[in-house]
């Protein structure tokens, strides 16, 4: 399957996966028409600084096993058996938000009571936003390596641990 | 917010007034440093152009895209963004020193309220320019003076007379040969604009010979000729003693922080002050207690012993401890963040100069025809806004050191010819031959909150002098050793190593101070940088060698403003060893990294190191003057 890779040391911080994001969920899906309209979209990524430099582009992993989805009470939270990417049905989401806790990579945020995370742009053309507007290939939409837990998605977990 | 304390500075008055702005729900420059976290390393590698509209264009220093859209490298978009940024910061300078200058024929036709107090240095200044000062009295001589001062800025020179006047001999010829006098600093500064737009230069050497040759309008027509026209105006400083830190704020008295760079008002606050300390008494306060912050702080500490209350970094908590009635600023380096901090406390900021407008501050429209008049308005309404001082929400550090200042070349010099009144100089340079002074390092610029607050700065002078370094300073590198206790006659027993103490002694009894000369002298505000430059003019000549080899060397430890970047490119046209605490935005062009770090070495004698650790830096400086005095064959 196909997901965003995460290629931490060719970060440069300049948040531009974060204004694609919001843009794309944005009502007027720009980013000059939201900025225009007043909208203030949220980005499912989020660039971090991480200790020694490093710069994190935070989003969701769409994790082989995914653990929002095991906690999940209502069935809300799944994991499309098809493309592989993790996603809230908002109808059965019951607000309880213990997805928000359980991922490692505190890529789920709440947000109006309800969880908030990565879509992986389901519906759009050319792929993730954030990936399509990373101007060094930090991130890219690629073919996932196969495995529980991935040598990337453990970089980034170790980042988040101060451990690096 | 979550920044470690010891992140954000090594002084405890400022740990202790985060503390308290952590409590009043106030928010400073670390909560807005950590907001930016992480800073886009585009910007940061320099590699991102916005000049024209079809950008805004970057470069991947990964792979593609390789240019930006009109073809420029690189090397072309870092060079264009650093000449810019240097020309920003010759431009204040330059501004600054034109204004000094308004001033100076303005005080000559006696059209406003100022002297021209030291007649010596203005006799000594238009000597210097070729004027005939013979049988003319100080004002008609001052009037000759500010018109040929003028006339640097007009079309048709060469290069500034002013700069060839001034400048050692050999380093004209130097930058004569390589093609980087500059005409008149006005064009300069007009054309490099011209030059960095879309379509222009994209040669990164010839740009980079433009950034060399912008160091010198910098000097030449900004730091120098300010600091000698401020000399003549409001008279060359001489050794002061005060105090600095936050504690130098008072609970009793109304307390008026001077905050900004240019001392054309701030002069005017300190005669009104004092002349309105009746007023405050029938306010209910016991005086009033002025104290600076930058360089206005500087200038009026030299000239008129003012109190510092901090460098840069502290501007925002002076306000915190809730005892500020009144911040007055001019220009440069005035966070608008003081209008938020001074709403949450009962300050009174105001603004007074045309181009240094805040939102939510009072703006006093102030001029020098009228300068008397808006002074002493300016300290009324600090006695006015005494009365709403809430003692509840007040807390002043305890902190605060004893400093002193006042060190011009001029001080330097006199206190030397105490040891020897027919050759100043040769007490200290018999010392340097013989080693008891290693050399000497001019530490100068900022605070930046990449580094905690003056971390950079204290351990690095402390180490230079263990190694027998005399260290001269100005900017906010001042308040920052000030504090640390580094500039006072005790500071040397405590930090200088035996050689340089001895010195230090001999100097300081000659010269009457009552125990050794401070082993950190304070030479002034950042345009006043170009009194160290006179100092080492004046030892070269003495020596009969070139700046360039002399066995001394500068540092910027925290640098922060264009205008570090434009006095450290200036201290490498001199020929200077020239330390900075972090890269500028250049490290995305291998070939200006190598040409300011390297290779411009071998045109000028001077070029830019960069080091973060100050023990390392302080180690490569001490490596380099012994290079140094190896060449000379002490």
């Amino acid at each position: 399957m196909k997901k965003v890779l995460t290629e931490v040391s060719k970060c440069l911080g300049c948040h531009s996966c974060e204004n694609a994001c919001a843009a794309v969920h944005s009502e007027a899906a720009s980013f000059l028409g939201a900025v225009l309209a007043g909208e203030k979209p949220r980005s499912a990524v989020r660039v971090l600084a991480g200790t020694g430099g490093a710069k994190l582009p935070l989003r969701c992993q769409h994790c082989a096993v995914p653990a929002c989805v095991d906690v999940c009470p209502t069935g809300a939270m799944q994991k499309d058996a098809v493309t592989g990417a993790v996603f809230c049905d908002a109808e059965q989401c019951v607000g309880c938000l213990l997805c928000v806790d359980a991922c490692p990579f505190t890529a789920i945020v709440e947000d109006g009571g309800k969880p908030f995370k990565c879509d992986l742009c389901h519906d759009r053309e050319g792929g993730p936003a954030c990936a399509a507007a990373c101007p060094t290939g930090a991130l890219r939409f690629g073919e996932a390596e196969q495995g529980a837990v991935s040598a990337m998605e453990r970089e980034i977990l170790d980042i988040l641990k101060g451990a690096k | 917010m979550n920044v470690d304390k010891c992140k954000k500075s090594i002084d405890g008055a400022s740990l202790q007034m985060i503390d308290k702005a952590c409590a009043d729900c106030v928010g400073t420059v670390w909560d807005r440093f950590e907001a930016q976290q992480p800073q886009c390393g585009f910007g940061e590698l320099g590699v991102c152009c916005r000049n024209c509209l079809s950008g805004p264009c970057r470069v991947n220093p990964f792979g593609e895209p390789s240019a930006g859209i009109c073809g420029a490298s690189a090397d072309t978009i870092v060079a264009r963004n650093l000449l810019r940024s240097v020309a920003g910061g010759a431009a204040t300078h330059v501004d600054h020193a034109f204004e000094a200058v308004e001033m100076l024929e303005m005080a000559a036709e006696k059209s406003i309220p100022y002297d021209i107090k030291d007649e010596a240095k203005l006799r000594a200044v238009a000597g210097g320019l070729g004027l005939e000062t013979e049988g003319k009295d100080k004002f008609e001589l001052a009037k000759e003076l500010a018109k040929a001062l003028y006339s640097d800025f007009a079309p048709g020179k060469e290069t500034m007379d002013f700069l060839k006047a001034t400048a050692p001999a050999e380093r004209v010829e130097t930058w004569r040969k390589l093609g980087i006098l500059p005409k008149d600093p006005d064009l300069e500064i007009r054309r490099i604009m011209h030059e960095t737009t879309m379509g222009c230069d994209a040669d990164p050497v010839n740009l980079l010979l433009n950034t060399a040759k912008m160091g010198l309008v910098d000097c030449y027509s900004g730091l120098k000729l300010g600091t000698d026209v401020q000399d003549i105006v409001f008279g060359t400083p001489m050794p002061v003693k005060t105090e600095a830190n936050l504690g130098v704020l008072s609970k009793d008295k109304v307390n008026i922080v001077i905050h900004g760079h240019i001392p054309f008002l701030s002069e005017k606050i300190v005669e009104w002050a004092r002349r309105l300390e009746d007023e405050a008494k029938a306010a209910g306060a016991a005086g009033i207690q002025l104290s600076g912050l930058c360089c206005t702080g500087n200038e009026v500490l030299m000239r008129q012993g003012v109190a510092s209350a901090g460098n840069y970094l502290s501007q925002e908590l002076a306000i915190v401890t809730g005892a500020v009635d009144l911040m007055v600023v001019d220009v440069q380096c005035i966070m608008p963040s003081l209008a938020q901090v001074a709403a949450c406390y009962h300050t009174k900021l105001v603004t007074t100069h045309d181009i240094g407008k805040i939102p939510g501050a009072e703006h006093v429209d102030f001029r020098a025809e009228h300068a008397d008049e808006d002074a002493a308005r300016i300290v009324r309404m600090g006695i006015a806004a005494y009365k709403n001082r809430n003692a509840a929400k007040v807390e002043i550090p305890p902190q605060k050191a004893e400093m002193w200042g006042g060190f011009s070349v001029e001080a330097i010099v006199t206190a030397l010819s105490k040891l020897d009144a027919e050759n100043p100089l040769k007490p200290l340079v018999d010392n340097i031959v013989a080693g008891n002074v290693f050399g000497a390092a001019g530490i100068v610029g900022c605070n930046n909150p990449r580094f905690p607050q003056d971390s950079v700065i204290v351990p690095l002078a402390k180490e230079l002098l263990k190694n027998n370094v005399l260290i001269v300073v100005t900017g906010c590198v001042a308040h920052a050793l000030g504090k640390a206790g580094l500039m006072c006659p005790e500071g040397a027993e405590k930090y200088a190593g035996p050689g340089l103490l001895a010195v230090l002694r001999a100097v300081g009894e000659a010269a009457g101070l009552g125990g050794p000369l401070p082993p950190v002298l304070h030479m002034g505000s950042c345009v006043d940088n170009s009194r160290i430059g006179d100092l080492l003019g004046a030892l070269a000549g003495y020596l009969g060698v070139s700046v360039s080899q002399l066995p001394v060397a500068a540092s910027a430890p925290e640098l922060n403003h264009e205008k570090a970047l434009s006095i450290g490119t200036w201290a490498v046209d001199l020929g200077l060893f020239t330390h900075i605490g972090m890269a500028p935005f250049v490290l995305g062009s291998p070939v200006v990294t190598k040409v300011l770090t390297e290779d411009i070495e071998g045109l000028v004698g001077g070029k830019f190191y960069v080091e973060p650790d100050p023990v390392k830096a302080a180690e490569a400086m001490v490596a380099h003057i012994r290079k140094k005095r190896e060449a000379l064959g002490i």
